[in-house]
Parts: C-alpha cells; structure tokens; sequence
C-alpha cells in the first residue's frame, strides 16, 4: 500500500484525512473487519503525531469534530484531543456514552474508566 | 384471515411502504399503538386492585421506583419455545433455518403515559410530520437523536449486521427520547424487510437491560434467540492456548449468555488497538496476564457495553 507522506500537508488536510480514516475504521469496526481497523487505527495515529508535532500541537485543530455526526469520528476526535482539552473533550466521550451510541460507547467507556483511575495519560 | 391472505397483505405492505414512512405519521401516532398481548416482564396490576395480578401495559420499571429506566420493548414470539434455538457461540442464519421465524411485527413498544409522554403527544415525535429532519444537536424531551439508519430492500451482500446494528442502536436513542411513534414505524419498515424481520431477535435483545451478574450466568442454561454465549473470565481461545480443558473453560460461572449484537461488540473491542494500553489491543495485552486480570478485564468489557449492571 502507498504510503502517506503527511509532513507536507496543511492542517487542514490533515484534518480531513482524520475525518476520512475514522470513518473508514468505524465501519470497519461494525463490520468486524478488524485487520482493516488496526491499519487504520496506526494510520490515524501517525496523523495524530503529525498534528502533535506541528508548531502549537495542531491536535487542536481536531475540535471542529466534536460535534461531526458520526460518532466514531467524535470519539477518535475526542481520543486525539485529551491532552490538549481534557475537560471538552472528556465531555464529548461521555456524551457517546450517554446517547448509547455503540460500540463507540463501550470504547469510550473504556477511555474514561483508564483515564479516572490513573491507567491512562494522554500526551 | 387465512395464512395465504395475510402473507399477500405483507407483500402489499412491502410492495408500497415508503423507505421513509416514519416522516408520514400523525404525531399522536402513539394512541393507536395497541399492545394486545402480554410478554415476558410485562407488568401486572397492583394489589389491592380488583383487577389484581392482571397484565397490563406500561414502562416495566426496574427496581419498581426508577424515573430514569429506559422504556422496554416486549416481544411476544408464539413459536419461540425454550430450546428450539441450540447454544450458540456461532452465529445463526435464520434465512437458512427451518426454525421458528421471527416476526418483528410482535414487537410491540410500550409507551408509559405517566411521564409526560404519550397518547396526546409524545414529546418525541415532534419531528416526524415536520420537513426538517433532525441531526446531532436536536433535542427531544432531553434527548437525542438523528433520523433512522436506512434500512435497504434487499438484503445487503457485506455484513448485514453492521445495518442492523445501527438500527437496533437508533431505536435505543429514539425510546431514550420516549419517540415511540417514530420507533413503532421504524419497526414497520424493518419488519417490510424479510432479510431484517428474520433477524428480530437479534435487534430486541440488544436493548436488553444491563442485568446482574447471577442473571446472565443463571441465563446460560435458557437458550434465548438473539443471544450468545460469552466466556466473560477468559476469552476461550486464550483458555484453549493455556492448555485449559473444555470442561473448564464451560464451567459454571466462567460464561454468560449476552445478547448477540453486545458479544459483537465486545469480541471487537478486545482486538481494537486500545491508547490506553499503549496501542495494544486489549487482547494482545492480556496474553501474559494472570487469570484475575483477565477476569477484571473481562467485567468492566460487561459493564461499559451495557450487558452487566455495575
């Protein structure tokens, strides 16, 4: 597979590939697809330290996600964006929760159950 | 009505029913909903009333008291005995069963007219005479949620599941929102598709309550359709690796029986790379883990999808 070159994209692209991916992982993860969602899963990381490494952690720039309608989208958002809005982005996981919207709910939970007793902290 | 009559009726009914039938409906849709049966849960009439002990129609209210219960869907399946459906860690394709076949036009949604909602018009269902269609941000009666998935004609060629999933998961948001109307259509479009109507019980038992621990374990024994299985201590395969024998892995207490569609999900989220395991899938994680570890895991994956009470 062709691999991304993502150094020369602008933030914006960056963003709309973010959106692109997690939308892909998310209808893999509910086909169970799951080979598919674990290559996604290390494309959208790279993304994610792309942004991070950017002039001002450019990870902020995923806050226009938080209210994308698709949930998976919302939750990778949120996931990529704990340590830049805790609080907001804790916020928008608990909302997946709350509107049982599944499976990102359960893998939301899991999110904020490691980060509430210490097992997680996001960088 | 002879059994050829009404399936002509429910071809009629394929044949000219709206994909988007739902947006039709009159808003006080909900009065003309009129459950006629009783089913599992349903509740009875209080003592000291005459009609003591009688079924009647409402909100089974767990714990007797809770305002904040999600209101139940009751399904009523004449030819679903106990036993006719074998244990089944596999999945089961009724399409291809000369077993009983589900009819989602059984299920009935019930609505409780004691909390606001109901027959003069359900707080929900403001949106479905209207032109706008809602999205993420509209709010209904304190909740939310968007339009139905679209639920195709014919049978989709890669994993069905995954739209069936999403609808059993849109009308656990619209009930959220006490739409029941909107559900009751939604049921109806589902159940004009042969493919989706076979699968009912798959989408009734995903909005099971969370039940207690002894209640999924004593549920092992009671083969149930649109359930599954589920080694909740230690995924088996893991327990076959470590030269665990069968006798053990089966034994009481090490499984549960869960709905299908939540045993999807979880078996997924065990092989999802995970950020808070460094990148690792839950799976991958566990592999050299103790027994207690898996154990935990496994309890809190029960809990956070909804299948366990906390």
């Amino acid at each position: 597979m062709k691999r991304m070159d993502i150094s020369n994209q602008t933030v914006t692209q960056l963003v709309e590939q973010f959106v692109a991916l997690s939308l892909a992982q998310g209808e893999a993860l509910v086909e169970g697809r799951m080979a598919t969602v674990n290559r996604l899963y290390w494309k959208i990381d790279a993304l994610k330290k792309e942004m991070k490494a950017r002039d001002g952690d450019q990870r902020r720039a995923l806050h226009v996600l938080y209210s994308h309608p698709d949930p998976h989208v919302r939750m990778e958002a949120a996931g990529a964006t704990l340590a830049v809005f805790p609080e907001e982005a804790r916020a928008v996981l608990q909302r997946i929760i709350d509107r049982h919207e599944f499976p990102q709910a359960g893998h939301a939970g899991f999110t904020l159950l490691y980060l509430s007793d210490g097992r997680y902290v996001p960088e | 009505m002879g059994a050829r009559m009404n399936a002509w009726l429910q071809q009629q009914q394929r044949r000219f029913m709206r994909a988007d039938a739902w947006r039709y409906l009159r808003p006080d849709v909900g009065r003309y909903l009129a459950p006629e049966r009783k089913w599992e849960g349903q509740p009875r009439i209080a003592a000291g009333s005459p009609d003591a002990g009688q079924f009647t129609f409402g909100t089974q209210d767990e714990e007797g008291n809770s305002g904040r219960d999600h209101e139940r869907v009751y399904i009523y399946t004449p030819r679903d005995a106990v036993g006719e459906q074998g244990d089944a860690d596999e999945e089961d394709d009724d399409e291809n069963s000369s077993g009983p076949v589900n009819h989602l036009d059984e299920i009935v949604v019930v609505a409780d007219r004691n909390r606001g909602g109901g027959a003069e018009g359900e707080p929900g269902e403001d949106w479905i005479n209207s032109s706008e269609r809602p999205g993420i941000g509209h709010n209904s009666n304190g909740a939310e949620f968007e339009p139905p998935p679209e639920i195709p004609e014919t049978k989709p060629s890669r994993s069905p599941s995954a739209v069936l999933r999403a609808a059993a998961s849109w009308i656990a948001r619209a009930l959220a929102a006490r739409a029941f109307g909107a559900v009751s259509a939604f049921i109806g479009i589902l159940n004009a598709r042969s493919w989706a109507r076979a699968k009912a019980h798959e989408v009734v038992t995903s909005l099971d309550p969370p039940r207690s621990m002894k209640e999924l374990e004593d549920a092992v024994g009671m083969p149930r359709r649109g359930t599954e299985l589920h080694h909740h201590k230690m995924e088996q395969h893991v327990s076959k690796q470590r030269g665990i024998p069968q006798s053990e892995i089966d034994a009481p207490g090490n499984r549960v029986r869960i709905p299908t569609f939540k045993h999807y999900d979880i078996t997924a989220w065990y092989q999802r790379p995970n950020d808070g395991l460094g990148g690792l899938t839950p799976r991958q994680y566990l592999a050299d883990k103790p027994a207690e570890e898996h154990a935990r895991i496994g309890r809190e994956a029960l809990i956070l999808f909804e299948v366990l009470k906390p």
